[in-house]
């Protein structure tokens, strides 16, 4: 929320399915695709600039073999290069992404998701805002349920409506607001889930989850 | 309730639909057809010694021969018709009466005009009296009681061979089983006419149950064969609603056989048997929550982009029944939004509620207007109708163009503790 948002953002995809690399800026023209790349090695290798790296969660090498770095180690080698990540998923489960936020990742994008909605994700992660999908909208429910989150009653109401797929237009005219500040409280409730989940050590987020010891830090 | 036409008297009611009515029209004209031949038995045993004792025998003999000969007729009559509301031959009897008081009275000595059978006119009009009842409203029966009384009064009370006292009484017996009679036979078929109306409402409202019994039974069967048969279906999604369609066929087995319930689909190997429902699988109580219920209800609709946050209500218990039901509304939801919202995402979202549980449908599809359009047999029946009937409450909000949300209230379950 506090950069200034470019007016396309550019984009590195990090993807191993080949089909997914060349099409993705032919379906997604409101970004900017400045590179491609099989894997993070490769794209560590000659990092070029951009707002946001859009990352598959999970990564096969050559022949399919699983072997190049991938998931929360992928996600904090971009961001200790000062990069913005948005996951690129089919991956929905709350507690693996919510390990991904924790992680250092800014947002998450599902492959089945219409491409206007991927392209909103990746224009607000560039802009700074933390984006989350329907099941991390959730999790930020339970966690603010648990008396975990320190949400605001607006914030609270967002993120109800959000994660029961209600649109921005239906929330705003049960509040009362406009869209826009629909958005700014949802947007603040992320940031606040995001904030706990890289604050919180893993035995706060398991208790606050209701789950055994070490289901956190034993998830990978 | 009044039936029938007629000033005088009730059109029968018959039919079907009228088998009390019919049985008391039956009891009717058995009583009328049993006084009537016991007044012509009455009379034949009587008419030998008033011949000997008349003035003008043959004229005493020829009006006992043309009441017996009427008496006749009507046991006939009514022994076909099986009821005294029909038939002509009610209208003689009238005449009858009134003629025979002053006509016996007249070939008669005075002293046999009150207490002898040999002038049978009295003990006749009581009979046609009483019998009026089977067939004359009330107020008609009335006032022709009111006649016969006049006519007796008129012609035995100058004859001056009792005391008034006696003639009035006596008169006044037409009016005492004219009045009463009539007013009982009336309530007794008002009574008829009753049972038969609550019974065909009865018969009306099974039909109706039933109907809706059996169109929320083929309602999703329809919308899958509806899609199946359409050439711009999808392959990917005809495999789907292949399977959806031997789950169907399958519940509607079941239904065919004469289960008393429509039962839900449970997931392919998930039942015990074919197509069986909660209570028939034995799905074990605690297996039956709002997670397990949104999850029977997806199969089948993989091609629906639904995104599930069960994380906040899933785990709570739902009854047996109440998880049926919750099953088939939300697969009938999933249903109309794979038919008309073109949507592209579908959240399903389970949370407690001070009821018990709510869990919310929303799609982002194209909406439609609740006020411009009426709701169709699967909202309004297999989701609004059914969870009400479970103790739950169904809303549907929708704004064209945006989406719709459907949100499900219904009670939990209270699990006994197991003890080890």
């Amino acid at each position: 929320m506090t950069a200034v948002p470019p007016v396309v953002p550019r984009v590195v995809v990090v993807d191993d399915n080949t089909v997914v690399r060349r099409a993705f800026g032919v379906v997604h023209e409101g970004l900017d695709v400045v590179a491609s790349h099989a894997t993070v090695e490769e794209y560590l290798a000659a990092p070029a600039p951009c707002d946001v790296v859009l990352l598959d969660l999970r990564l096969r090498g050559a022949g399919g073999a699983v072997g190049p770095m991938q998931g929360r180690p992928a996600i904090r080698a971009l961001t200790d290069l000062g990069r913005r990540v948005c996951l690129y998923t089919d991956e929905s489960r709350p507690l693996v992404l919510a390990l991904c936020l924790r992680s250092g990742a800014h947002g998450v994008a599902h492959k089945s998701d219409p491409p206007e909605l991927v392209t909103e994700a990746v224009r607000r992660v560039a802009q700074g805002d933390v984006v989350v999908t329907p099941s991390l909208v959730e999790l930020t429910e339970v966690l603010d349920r648990r008396a975990a989150l320190d949400l605001t009653d607006r914030q609270r109401d967002t993120v109800a409506g959000r994660a029961r797929g209600r649109s921005w237009r239906d929330i705003a005219r049960s509040l009362h607001i406009t869209e826009s500040v629909a958005r700014e409280h949802y947007s603040a409730a992320c940031t606040k889930l995001r904030d706990f989940l890289q604050g919180a050590s893993a035995a706060d987020i398991e208790r606050a989850l209701g789950i055994g010891p070490d289901d956190v830090l034993g998830a990978g | 309730m009044r039936h029938g036409g007629l000033p005088w008297g009730h059109a029968p009611r018959t039919g079907a639909d009228n088998r009390v009515t019919e049985r008391v029209e039956r009891g009717l004209s058995i009583v009328a057809m049993t006084l009537r031949a016991v007044l012509a038995v009455q009379i034949v045993i009587a008419v030998p010694a008033g011949f000997r004792a008349a003035t003008h025998p043959w004229v005493y003999l020829l009006v006992s021969l043309v009441v017996l000969g009427q008496c006749l007729l009507l046991v006939v009559e009514n022994g076909v018709l099986k009821t005294p509301l029909r038939g002509h031959w009610q209208f003689p009897d009238l005449a009858l009466g009134l003629l025979v008081i002053p006509v016996l009275a007249w070939v008669l000595p005075a002293s046999y005009a009150v207490g002898s059978w040999e002038n049978w006119a009295g003990g006749y009009t009581v009979g046609v009296a009483t019998l009026l009842a089977t067939w004359m409203r009330p107020r008609p029966a009335a006032v022709y009681g009111v006649l016969l009384s006049a006519c007796y009064l008129g012609v035995v009370g100058p004859l001056g061979i009792t005391t008034w006292a006696t003639v009035l009484a006596q008169g006044a017996t037409y009016l005492g089983l004219a009045i009463p009679m009539s007013l009982f036979v009336a309530y007794v078929r008002e009574a008829a006419h009753a049972a038969d109306d609550a019974r065909r409402e009865a018969v009306e409202a099974t039909r109706a149950l039933e109907l809706e019994r059996y169109q929320v039974t083929v309602h999703d069967a329809v919308t899958v064969l509806r899609l199946l048969g359409d050439d711009a279906t999808p392959a990917d999604l005809r495999e789907m609603l292949r399977a959806q369609a031997r789950m169907e066929s399958r519940r509607l087995r079941t239904y065919l056989r004469g289960r008393a319930e429509p039962l839900t689909h449970l997931g392919e190997g998930q039942g015990q048997g074919e197509g069986e429902g909660a209570q028939d699988a034995g799905l074990p109580a605690e297996s039956a929550t709002v997670a397990s219920a949104v999850e029977s209800a997806l199969h089948g609709f993989e091609d629906l982009n639904v995104e599930l946050a069960l994380m906040l209500g899933g785990d709570i218990p739902m009854p047996l029944e109440t998880w049926e039901v919750t099953s088939r509304a939300l697969t009938a939801v999933l249903h109309n939004v794979r038919l008309h919202a073109d949507a592209a995402r579908v959240v399903i979202h389970a949370d407690e509620h001070p009821v018990g549980w709510e869990i919310t449908v929303t799609d982002d599809g194209r909406g439609f207007d609740p006020a411009a359009r009426a709701e169709g047999f699967g909202l309004r029946t297999q989701v609004r109708g059914a969870v009400a009937r479970h103790g739950g409450e169904a809303t549907i909000e929708s704004t064209p163009g945006v989406g719709t949300t459907v949100t499900l209230v219904g009670p939990a379950a209270v699990l006994e503790r197991r003890t080890p």
